[in-house]
């Protein structure tokens, strides 16, 4: 019982500002057609090869907000305010762009310290990408 | 549909009430897995995820699947109370807990259409009213006929297909009225649950949280056209009454 009323709500975990540490392929076949052994860290061109279409394009930093507004900053992008809600029992991220445009990402773990995201990406028809965070503000 | 209890109740009966509540509980389940990503008709899954948060120690994902999983019990548990406790015709009995269904579905999707900000407490919540709704339905139709209607989740009615089925490759069972009946039953449930779910998704892209407004109208058909039968049949033992007086 204890353990239950000191657990937070994965809304409050989730407010604060993220830092990505690392992309990997989560689910991949380990050797290509052609036998060569492939690699779970993705590349920085891969990276912006599997971003390019997303909202979520060059970002850094993730800063959400409590009342709703999420903050991406990067190296070479502006600041790009958007909306965030969590759905289900707080296991499915979402984000919604000025012009309507969802993406959604699993979300796998979010505690006071890590969040780990997957989402689907066709690119090279390679699998799920996860996506690891610090938190560096909350 | 509604006034009869277990053994008395027809074929015929428990299609058009396995029909139209099975499409009501898919359209319920299809809207709140677009709009929740979470199922509220059917519980199997919840208690493989309740197991999943309880091992990796996330204690508030836990509780929230616990509380979702009771409030489809306890909707089980009000409904069943409702029916053996009435004072009131069968009628009646069975008619409350599709209004207090109505009531729970209309306030979900007028709270979703006009006050929804979205945020994860109302999500949760929301999806505990609709397993709540859900489990009133699936007590009430299980209950009523006596085990043979269940229509909020179809893994024992794919079973019992399936089985059917398997016994249909011999003649003897073919030609077994009951079974045969049995299968056509299975066959409207199952069928009524997916052109619910993909009418609610088909129309959600329009009309949003009203689709919950849809299922209520479902829901409220049923009620309609058992009282009108209801006034129908008393009328008419009022009628032969008077006769026989005379």
């Amino acid at each position: 019982m204890t353990m239950l009323f000191n657990s937070t709500s994965p809304e409050k975990n989730l407010i604060g500002s993220w830092k990505e540490i690392a992309w990997e392929y989560e689910k991949v076949e380990n050797y290509s057609e052609d036998g060569i052994p492939i690699s779970k860290t993705i590349s920085k061109q891969i990276k912006q090869e599997i971003v390019q279409d997303l909202i979520i394009h060059q970002a850094e930093i993730w800063t959400f907000s409590p009342n709703g507004e999420l903050i991406l900053k990067g190296e070479q992008m502006p600041v790009k305010p958007l909306d965030w809600n969590l759905k289900g029992r707080g296991n499915v991220l979402s984000l919604i762009h000025p012009d309507l445009k969802t993406e959604k990402y699993n979300v796998s773990v979010v505690n006071k310290d890590e969040m780990i995201l997957y989402f689907d990406s066709d690119i090279h028809a390679r699998g799920i990408v996860k996506m690891t965070f610090k938190k560096i503000e909350g | 549909m509604l006034r009869k209890y277990s053994n008395s109740r027809t074929l015929e009966d428990n299609m058009k009430l396995g029909g139209l509540t099975a499409f009501s509980a898919g359209m319920v389940n299809v809207a709140s897995v677009i709009i929740f990503f979470a199922f509220t008709s059917n519980v199997t899954g919840h208690y493989a995820i309740l197991a999943e948060e309880i091992a990796k120690q996330n204690w508030y994902e836990a509780a929230v699947v616990f509380g979702w999983i009771f409030a489809f019990f306890i909707g089980n548990f009000m409904s069943n109370i409702i029916i053996i406790h009435s004072k009131k015709n069968s009628y009646q009995s069975h008619a409350i807990p599709l209004v207090v269904e109505i009531l729970c579905l209309l306030s979900v999707g007028f709270y979703g259409q006009y006050v929804y900000t979205e945020t994860l407490t109302e999500t949760e919540i929301m999806i505990a009213i609709m397993l709540f709704a859900m489990g009133i339905q699936n007590g009430l139709t299980a209950s009523i006929s006596n085990f043979a209607v269940k229509t909020t989740h179809l893994t024992g009615l794919t079973t019992d297909l399936g089985i059917l089925l398997a016994m249909f490759t011999k003649k003897e069972f073919r030609e077994n009225e009951k079974m045969k009946g049995k299968a056509r039953l299975l066959l409207v449930i199952v069928s009524s649950y997916l052109t619910g779910g993909i009418f609610a998704g088909v129309v959600y892209l329009n009309i949003q949280f009203m689709v919950f407004i849809v299922a209520c109208l479902v829901i409220g058909l049923i009620i309609l056209y058992e009282y009108s039968k209801f006034k129908v049949t008393k009328f008419i033992r009022t009628k032969r009454a008077v006769n026989f007086k005379y």
